[in-house]
């Protein structure tokens, strides 16, 4: 499989993944994009691997885990037609919300484990930690999900 | 949220996101050419530079100075060993002298009956790993991190301040305990105590911490790092390399394991007078293996988006000096 092949028959996938580690579409864009530009001038070492979508995958969460903040402008459509977000929003939209705000490896844990559906050993080999560490950001996240909605819960303020 | 398929679900529904193929494909084509003629041009201009270099050498050696056991640069004129100066024709630099964290509260005796084992020491973050016969407990204390706005399940007092005790269940698992208070120079303190702790252990543990600052302990000298790295966490077990611009991020790692038996797989090469093994996993990034002795050898992972050659990743390895005290860690 060449490069192009790959991108046509993987690309969809992968901005799907990096979508749910960023929450941001353009942001999930460029990473995937950065990502395929370096993984083109190796591809021949890639592709010799098994599998060379895990692959780049690991390589997205890496690039992912060390994206530094970049100062984005933020457009706001000003056509009526575009609906605009309801602001009360639902459960699923809450809880993508506080996803956002968890802190990159912790949501990145999450994804791989309940997107992917990779083991905790799975985790770990990928984000080059122990199983226990993954057990802790899992924990450390799923905790500060349910302190916050239980909080929204109580108080009202649910979006 | 009930249950962990609610974040199942979260995800699904939001797989909608993500641009389509026909609208992501062209970018990235012209972004992979583009990529493509700056390497094109960086090598040009990197063989330019080479042929510089291969001229200009010679020159600076025989420059009219005989006395060639004289240093090539005049003391004075040598710039202050604390910089971070680069390895000519690598992507190392020298690397700058250790900022050694430490952490605001000392870690005493521990509840379980042992001496406790500093898992890892950042800047605000220390874990905790005390083994007490086949059980190992992990506390870890985190500074800054906030304290929560919801109701505590209850309060108490340690070291005479105010703290306020949450509880938190994970995907059905036992309930883990945290405690949050206000340091004297208020920052705030977040401890969490094992699931296996009760509401009094996490209390007993809070009590025994004492307030003198904890001290990083360093195990492993380190001569070269990549440009813009340094030290973001260490403890007598492992070392561990990063940006400061992002302390969370990529990795390396450096630690004594027991030896490995058998093969290795890999690759042998050369590091400094002895042997040691470059293995590369596939989808993950590159470690080094050397052997000390009979017993224990130096392994060092590197993150696959270090952009490293493999000599470079081998003279980052011969820069490691293991310093006394260093422990051997689990695997």
């Amino acid at each position: 499989m060449n490069f192009e092949e790959f991108c046509l028959a993987r690309l969809p996938g992968l901005l799907r993944f990096a979508v749910m580690l960023t929450g941001e579409r353009e942001l999930a864009q460029d990473i995937v994009q950065e990502v395929l530009c370096r993984a083109h001038g190796r591809w021949r070492r890639i592709v010799a691997t098994d599998r060379p979508e895990l692959y780049v995958k690991r390589m997205i969460t890496n690039e992912f885990l060390s994206w530094r903040r970049r100062r984005r402008v933020v457009t706001v459509p000003l056509d009526a037609d575009v609906p605009l977000p309801d602001p009360a929003g639902d459960e699923s939209d809450d809880l993508w919300q506080r996803l956002a705000g968890l802190p990159r490896q912790q949501r990145a844990v999450l994804v791989l484990r309940y997107y992917e559906g990779l083991s905790d050993l799975e985790i770990a080999d990928a984000l080059r930690c122990s199983a226990g560490t993954v057990r802790g950001y899992a924990s450390r996240a799923l905790s500060t999900l349910r302190i916050q909605l239980t909080d929204d819960v109580t108080t009202g303020e649910s979006k | 949220m009930r249950t962990t398929d609610d974040l199942r679900r979260t995800f699904a529904e939001h797989e909608h996101l993500a641009p389509d193929l026909a609208e992501a494909m062209g970018p990235l084509r012209v972004a992979v050419e583009q990529r493509r003629r700056q390497q094109r041009s960086r090598l040009t201009v990197s063989a330019a530079a080479a042929v510089i270099a291969a001229v200009a050498i010679p020159t600076i050696v025989l420059g009219g100075d005989s006395d060639v056991s004289r240093p090539d640069q005049p003391a004075a004129s040598r710039p202050p060993s604390t910089a971070s100066r680069p390895v000519p024709g690598t992507a190392l630099v020298q690397a700058p002298p250790l900022d050694l964290p430490t952490f605001p509260l000392q870690a005493d005796p521990a509840p379980a009956g042992t001496s406790p084992e500093v898992l890892w020491l950042g800047g605000d973050q220390l874990v905790l790993l005390y083994r007490h016969e086949d059980a190992v407990l992990s506390y870890s204390v985190e500074i800054g991190s906030g304290i929560p706005t919801v109701r505590p399940v209850s309060t108490g007092t340690c070291q005479g301040r105010s703290i306020g005790v949450f509880e938190s269940s994970s995907g059905g698992g036992p309930a883990v305990f945290m405690a949050f208070w206000t340091l004297a120079d208020g920052r705030t303190a977040e401890l969490r105590a094992p699931a296996s702790a009760s509401e009094a252990d996490l209390l007993a543990f809070c009590e025994s911490l004492g307030t003198d600052p904890l001290s990083a302990t360093v195990s492993y000298d380190v001569e070269l790092v990549p440009a813009g790295w340094t030290m973001v966490s260490t403890s007598a077990v492992q070392l561990a390399l990063g940006s400061p611009d992002d302390p969370s991020g990529p990795q390396i790692v450096v630690g004594l394991r027991a030896r490995t038996p058998g093969e290795l797989g890999g690759r042998t090469v050369s590091i400094g007078d002895r042997f040691g093994t470059i293995i590369t996993v596939s989808g993950v990034g590159p470690e080094v293996v050397l052997p000390l002795d009979a017993d224990r050898e130096l392994r060092v992972t590197f993150p696959d988006n270090l952009e490293l050659s493999d000599g470079e990743l081998l003279q980052f390895v011969a820069g490691i000096t293991v310093l006394p005290g260093a422990l051997v860690g689990g695997t």
